[in-house]
């Protein structure tokens, strides 16, 4: 049973992940936190961070480890599975349509219109997370040294900066806050 | 990973021309999914049909998946109360990256002023009233297929 609801949550996932990991967030919070109950919300976002600092695509990252949580290896591998299975058989689909030129416009289109939307679910995405973090000084503190953090050093790697991001909110929780 | 992917399939091992690697990434990130997938099967299929295709799923699959299964295992290992603190570092930044992305993408892809007005709604409509994400990725998408139908966009 946990099988099919993973098969099922990851899937519908993978349909709809346009844009990236971070539109693809919004989505993945409402399967796995509201529709499925995979996961508190709290347990959610710590999974993220997590996906984001492990290698691979996040979507990927926070499928297998959502899956490993639900159901050890075998749900790992569902869960993985789930989550590819769509974008590859469309991919393979897009390969095909390729040799019949004339009706690529609509179908682009179709994909585009998706691409459209998808600064609209980064943003919700965004406002949840905030949520979730910002609780009080301490966390709002720490979220604006991340933002100095990630832009004033644009040279640095994405991955870099929220590890050290996380070292330095460590540090100051174990020296500097009471 | 798509810049790894360009410096060793068009640089290095010369298996295509960068015109057509760039090709095929479009065609990759207009599907859903992660680009490192939908091009890795892409770039797979170009470069060695479709066993090309499979193995290159596999290559982009796998060893993350080994990866996130050992970060599971041991993540319980873990003192939880510095894995705590070292969580908020790690949102703090992921919104801050989040936000660096949406600059970007905005900055890339105009958007005009009543494109942003319907965003702006979306992104209301879906706060406040806690609509699924989904649907109004299908609602919103929907109307803007409409909207660029009307301005003859695929003509």
């Amino acid at each position: 049973m946990q099988f099919v609801k993973l098969f099922l949550a990851f899937s519908i996932i993978g349909l709809f992940a346009f844009g990236g990991g971070y539109s693809a967030l919004s989505i993945m919070e409402d399967l796995i936190v509201k529709r499925f109950n995979f996961l508190t919300i709290s347990d959610f976002w710590k999974i993220v961070g997590i996906a984001q600092i492990t290698p691979g695509p996040i979507a990927l990252n926070i499928a297998t480890f959502v899956g490993a949580q639900m159901g050890k290896i075998p749900g790992a591998i569902v869960a993985t599975f789930s989550v590819i299975i769509f974008p590859t058989l469309l991919s393979f689909f897009l390969i095909i349509l390729y040799k019949k030129t004339s009706k690529n416009g609509i179908i682009k289109g179709v994909f585009e219109s998706f691409q459209n939307m998808i600064p609209v679910l980064i943003v919700l995405s965004c406002i949840s997370l905030f949520l979730n973090l910002v609780v009080d000084i301490k966390s709002l503190l720490i979220l604006v040294l991340a933002f100095l953090l990630i832009f004033l050093f644009p040279k640095f790697s994405i991955l870099l900066k929220i590890i050290i991001s996380g070292f330095i909110s460590v540090l100051l929780y174990l020296f500097v806050f009471k | 990973m798509v810049a790894v992917m360009q410096q060793n399939f068009v640089e290095r091992k010369k298996y295509l021309e960068l015109s057509k690697f760039t090709q095929l990434l479009g065609s990759a990130q207009i599907l859903p999914g992660p680009i490192a997938l939908t091009s890795s099967v892409f770039l797979g299929n170009e470069i060695a049909g479709f066993l090309g295709a499979v193995i290159g799923i596999l290559g982009t699959t796998l060893p993350p998946f080994f990866a996130i299964y050992l970060v599971y295992l041991f993540i319980s290992l873990l003192d939880s109360k510095i894995v705590d603190y070292f969580m908020v570092g790690v949102k703090a930044a992921t919104i801050a990256a989040i936000f660096q992305f949406l600059i970007k993408l905005l900055k890339i892809k105009r958007y005009d002023l009543l494109s942003y007005l319907l965003l702006g709604i979306f992104i209301i409509l879906g706060f406040l009233l806690k609509i699924s994400p989904i649907i109004i990725l299908l609602v919103g998408s929907f109307i803007f297929f409409i909207f660029n139908f009307i301005k003859n966009k695929y003509f």
